[in-house]
Order: structure tokens, then sequence, then C-alpha cells
């Protein structure tokens, strides 16, 4: 019998709305849509949450201050200390957008979809993230203080034509490592979903309880895997800036 | 077509024109990226401008306000323990003070007791020597009388006895005179 769900296809984009600005198509697909799903619920939900004025919170805003701090205390400051403090709203919004996107396609709804299960969409907070570290790293150390950044200290000028190229090639994979790590893992589970549920679709019906319930177990936990994600990529953001900008 | 457990189905049966394989996973597209970037740059933008500043704003305030209250709390705990021990100061001085005057009370009243004792007993032995001189004087009185009483019985009876007249003056010196050697003697 054949499955009625097709996880590949699921997860391919189908334009909803096709845009051409000067040339470049900007269709309207279900990843945008969802992309923007997820960001109207995260500021709706921050905007909410501020407007609150008592000393006490209460509500959502106990969790949105929770993990505020967390990546204030934790991974900012924690990384970069107190003077990374100004890489926070960035940091912290890598988190949420990525927080949401990863959530958001978990929810049951007609074409849904993970945004962040899209190499397009991590490869373009990846490349965000890698232009923003240089720039920061050019900016704080200077143009020779961020050049000299790639020869190792004590290494022997006798390996710096070896060295210098592994550092260049090692700077330059992290965001292919970034944009991959994110995008893989959160395709992985939702494949995994799918292919459970399209088991559930064919066969007897008493065999439909085991992959039913093996889909209702990698939708709970793709749901820690989208909070850890979220955590490693504003993590290893935090990293690369306080190694880019950390030494001046 | 059977119905499907979960709503997240519904929309892959309707999307069944795509037809595009596995490889196009791994395409770059290039909308799509501006889409994220524009989107991120919105959401940060809102988030930093109106979400982030005054929450921790917010956070910030509750903090101090938090420290301003520990800090009070501290004082008034070290206040207190200044009171406690002010009046464990002022208690054990109060006790000591009653001490005092108990201790005070208790000497006076000894000494009180000590002095009625004395004069008790000085009263008393005046009393008794009092009593012992007025019992002698009392005793000489008696004796005096009985004297007399026993020279006026005897020289009644001598004058009785010997019929005879004799100068009352003359006997009355002699008899005298013989119990003036008889106190002598007694006492």
């Amino acid at each position: 019998m054949r499955s009625l769900v097709d996880p590949i296809d699921h997860l391919q984009l189908h334009s909803l709305l096709q845009l051409s600005v000067a040339g470049v198509r900007l269709d309207i697909t279900q990843a945008v849509l969802f992309m923007w799903i997820g960001c109207g619920v995260l500021v709706t939900m921050f905007l909410l949450a501020s407007r609150q004025t008592a000393v006490v919170p209460r509500g959502m805003r106990v969790v949105l201050e929770v993990l505020l701090l967390f990546i204030r205390e934790d991974i900012v400051k924690r990384t970069m200390g107190i003077h990374g403090i100004r890489y926070f709203p960035v940091i912290a919004t890598l988190f949420f957008f990525i927080l949401v996107c990863n959530w958001v396609g978990l929810v049951p709804l007609p074409r849904s979809y993970t945004a962040t299960s899209n190499i397009s969409v991590t490869a373009a907070l990846a490349l965000f993230v890698f232009v923003l570290v240089q720039v920061e790293g050019v900016r704080i150390k200077g143009i020779r203080g961020y050049l000299r950044g790639f020869i190792p200290e004590g290494v022997p000028s006798m390996l710096l034509p070896l060295m210098v190229p592994i550092e260049i090639i090692s700077l330059v994979a992290r965001p292919f490592s970034l944009a991959i790590r994110l995008f893989a893992n959160m395709l992985a589970g939702h494949i995994l979903i799918l292919v459970f549920i399209g088991m559930a679709t064919t066969g007897f019906w008493l065999l439909k309880a085991v992959p039913l319930l093996g889909a209702a177990v990698m939708s709970l936990f793709e749901i820690f895997v989208g909070l850890v994600q979220a955590y490693i990529f504003s993590m290893l953001t935090a990293i690369y800036l306080s190694e880019a900008v950390g030494e001046s | 077509m059977a119905m499907l457990p979960l709503p997240l189905i519904s929309p892959v049966l309707a999307a069944g024109d795509s037809t595009v394989s596995g490889q196009g996973l791994l395409k770059l597209d290039v909308g799509l990226m501006i889409w994220t970037w524009v989107s991120f740059f919105v959401v940060l933008y809102v988030l930093s401008r109106y979400a982030y500043k005054p929450m921790l704003a917010l956070v910030r305030q509750r903090e101090k306000r938090i420290q301003e209250t520990l800090a009070k709390a501290e004082d008034a705990r070290l206040r207190a323990e200044a009171v406690a021990a002010e009046r464990e100061r002022v208690l054990k001085h109060a006790q000591e003070e009653a001490q005092k005057v108990v201790d005070a009370a208790r000497e006076a009243a000894e000494a009180q007791g000590r002095r009625i004792v004395d004069e008790a007993r000085q009263d008393a032995s005046r009393i008794v020597k009092h009593a012992e001189e007025e019992l002698d004087r009392q005793r000489r009185n008696a004796m005096a009388e009985l004297g007399e009483t026993v020279a006026d019985l005897a020289v009644e009876a001598a004058s009785r006895i010997l019929h005879h007249e004799l100068d009352r003056s003359a006997h009355r010196a002699l008899i005298d005179s013989v119990i003036e050697e008889l106190e002598q003697k007694s006492g």
C-alpha cells in the first residue's frame, strides 16, 4: 500500500505568491509564511510582555524573562564578559528567531513548515553571523589586528604557510558548520516525524498505533531539539564574536 | 479517502503537486535568504527597541528594589539585634540592681534583726538586773521588817516572860545591834 504522506514532498517549497524584484525571485513560500507566523508570534509575545509594568512578572513574561536573563548571563556575559553586552540584542534575537522557527513547524497547521529545516534560512543566518563577526573583528581590532588573528601565537615561521591557510579554512568552515548543523538537525527530526506519520497511514489499523506513538514521541523530542539547536547557534555566535573582539 | 489522525497530514495531501527530488533540499534559494534577512532584521529592530530595553529595565529596577529590600531587611535585622542586645543589657542591669537591692535589704534586715535581738537581750538583762535589785531590795526590806518584828516580839516576849519592866529604848538598842550582827553574818 502506498503511503499517503511523502516526507520529501512535504519539505519542498511551494510558491504561495510569486514576487520578483530586480530579477530576483522573492516568492512567498510556506517557509516564508511560517517564518513570518513565528516572527509574529514572537514579536506579539514580547510586546505584550513588555507592556507589563508590575515589578513582579506574571504569565508569559516570566518565561521570556528567564530566557532573556539566561541568554544575557549564561551565553553573552559568560562567553564575552561584561563588554559583550552590546551584542546581547543580536544574540538574543538569533536565539528567539531560531527557536520560534524550529517550534512553529511542529504546530499542526495547514502547510505547516519548519523554516530552519531549509538550508537557505540557516545559511542566511550563518552568513549574517559570519559577516558580523568579521566586521566587528576589523572594527575593534583594526585590519592589522584582524589579520594577525590568522597567525597562531608561538608557531614557527616555517609553519606559517601551512597554518595560515588552515586558519582561513577553519574560519570559512564556521558558517557552513553553523548552517548545516541547524538545517540537518531540524530536517532529520521532521523527516522522521513525517515517516512515522506516513507509516501510520498505511497497513492494518492495529499497526498504526506504533508509528503514531513514535511520531508523538519524536514531536516531543523535537521540542527539546529545537531549544538545544537555538542555544547552540546563539552560543557559537557568542563564542565567535568573543574570539573576534575579545583580545582587543 | 480515510481521515488521517493528525492535522499535520492534511496539508501534505493538499500539496500533492510537488515532484522535486531530494537533491533540491540542499539548493540555496536567494529569495528565501533575503526574506530571512529581512525578517530577522525587522524582528531584531522591533525587539531591541520595544521589548528588550523595557523588559531589562524592569528587571534592573526589580533587582535594585530587591537589593534595597535586602539592605533594609539587613539593616532592620542589625537594629533588632542591637535592640535585643540593649534589652538584654538593661535586663541584666535591672537584675543586678534588683539583686543589689535584695542583698541590701537582706543585710539591713539582718542588721536590724541583730540589733533588735541585742536590744532585746540588753532589755532582758536590764530587766533581770532590775528585778534582781528589786528583789534584793524587797528582801532587805523584808529582813528589816522581819528584824523589827522579831525584835518587837522578842522584847514583848521577854518582857512578858520576865515580868519585868525594862528600859524600852535601851533594850531596843541592844536588840538592833544584835539584828545588825545577824544581818552582817547572813549577808
